[in-house]
């Protein structure tokens, strides 16, 4: 058989075989690490972050979701249910809390969001409008995370959230597609090689 | 003449391809390492309170969590190229064969060298800078070069080893009891890694450690980027030269020993 083609069919193999790898290792569930749920009032035209209404230690979801889900790395995906009254702005930003808090201050006017996120776009991981909906995410890199809700409207908006923190072995999408495709091209790949194996079997035989 | 050349150096290191990686053994290694960097890493260990490390550091703590059963992975499948595949080689006079192709005894040991090492290690990478690529992207592409220093960093011992076995299988030319040496070697040093550090630890002496980096480089590169979680940052803060340093001077030892390797089997093997 010529070189080429026995390159190309065990390049096909091998692909096959990480294929099937990456497929099995897509199988393998999320665990969940921390679960927070709470609800919380908007008023008109302002922003508000979440776990910052209530005082540290004075509810065990916010404590908990103060103490666990200020950081994110890519083998953790957030999953947060939402289920409001009214429409609202959800952002998903690279900071933590404190930090946020000492920039804008004691302002929590829906503008001065926008006008810090205009000059801070880099800063925005995910953002939704949101009535009842979810938010998934898993962060390319390892962030702090804040997760706010805005309410431009004219209307005190109830916001409830019920969220969970997973640990992942890898992003489950990427590599279930990455396996799929591997396949099959790894089969495409091997075709070359396997007739020339059938061609000299056939020879072979009386 | 180069090209009178080239073609029998292609067919040895073809034959030695198809001995070394006889289907499926390349396809059970590549399978074995996807599912051990994803599946056995260790790399939601570090999830916590780690965005106060630096974009270098990040990245060599996300490489080192994912690399510890796919480098032992690695291991296994060089030493029994070296050890095993080569020993058979010597053990059967298969190596003879190749004796009678028009080119040097270092040619030859060259070609079951890019065999053995250079497949596996292309491989390894291959893998392992993909996933790391999956997994986060945004910290493995603008840090690529923390990620493959710290590869470097990490193969110098096993190379070694290799190295050593390499000298052993043309002394021995015994495959089996070469293998067996190698796991022995390897399983040593690492244990070795583990009470030098106790042992500088205990003293709070940074000496053992540095002496140690020459043997196994990502001593120094782990404590160059240290965490909270390496106890040895507390006493020991090197700096990049002195890891510069413990890199070349590994590979200088790493280099010795291969030329030695190649010098036996040009000059002393008789077979």
């Amino acid at each position: 058989m010529k070189l080429w083609k026995v390159l190309l069919s065990r390049t096909g193999t091998v692909l096959v075989a990480a294929g099937l790898a990456l497929l099995l290792v897509s199988l393998i569930p999320p665990a969940r690490t921390t679960s927070f749920s709470s609800a919380d009032q908007v008023p008109p035209e302002t922003f508000l972050p979440l776990g910052s209404s209530i005082g540290p230690f004075a509810d065990a979801n916010i404590t908990s979701y103060a103490r666990f889900f200020s950081v994110l790395t890519p083998q953790q995906e957030l999953k947060v249910d939402f289920s409001n009254n009214g429409t609202v702005d959800v952002y998903l930003l690279k900071i933590n809390l404190e930090s946020l808090m000492n920039t804008l201050g004691n302002e929590r006017s829906v503008a001065s969001l926008n006008d810090y996120l205009q000059s801070n776009p880099d800063l925005i991981g995910w953002q939704g409008e949101i009535l009842d909906g979810t938010l998934d995410y898993i962060p390319t890199q390892v962030i702090n995370v804040t997760l706010l809700f805005s309410n431009p409207s004219q209307n005190t908006v109830s916001v409830a959230y019920d969220g969970s923190i997973f640990s992942l072995i890898a992003p489950t999408g990427k590599v279930q597609t990455l396996g799929i495709f591997a396949i099959p091209i790894g089969v495409v790949l091997t075709l070359p090689g396997l007739q020339n194996l059938m061609k000299s079997r056939k020879a072979s035989s009386p | 003449m180069g090209k009178s050349k080239g073609r029998p150096f292609m067919e040895v290191l073809a034959s030695a391809l198809h001995e070394d990686y006889r289907f499926p053994i390349l396809e059970l290694f590549a399978f074995l390492y996807v599912l051990g960097t994803f599946a056995l890493s260790s790399a939601g260990t570090f999830a916590y309170s780690q965005t106060s490390l630096t974009d270098e550091a990040m990245a060599y703590q996300f490489t080192t969590s994912i690399l510890s059963v796919p480098l032992l992975i690695f291991v296994i499948l060089i030493f029994k190229n070296i050890a095993y595949g080569l020993g058979s080689d010597l053990e059967k006079g298969i190596i003879q064969t190749y004796f009678s192709y028009p080119l040097k005894r270092r040619s030859i040991l060259t070609a079951k060298l890019l065999s053995a090492l250079g497949v596996s290690i292309v491989l390894f990478l291959v893998f392992q800078i993909s996933a790391l690529y999956i997994v986060a992207p945004d910290i493995v592409l603008p840090q690529l070069g923390t990620v493959l220093l710290t590869y470097v960093a990490n193969f110098s011992y096993p190379l070694l080893i290799a190295g050593i076995l390499l000298l052993l299988t043309f002394v021995i030319r015994r495959g089996g009891i070469t293998l067996v040496v190698g796991i022995f070697l390897y399983l040593a040093l690492s244990i070795a890694s583990g009470i030098v550090s106790f042992f500088a630890y205990a003293t709070e002496s940074t000496l053992i450690l540095q002496v140690f980096s020459f043997l196994s480089p990502g001593t120094v590169l782990g404590a160059y980027y240290g965490s909270a979680l390496n106890p040895l940052t507390a006493f020991w803060q090197p700096t990049f030269s002195q890891v510069v340093l413990s890199m070349v001077g590994s590979y200088a030892i790493v280099a010795v020993v291969f030329f030695i390797g190649y010098y036996y089997f040009s000059r002393r093997l008789n077979l």
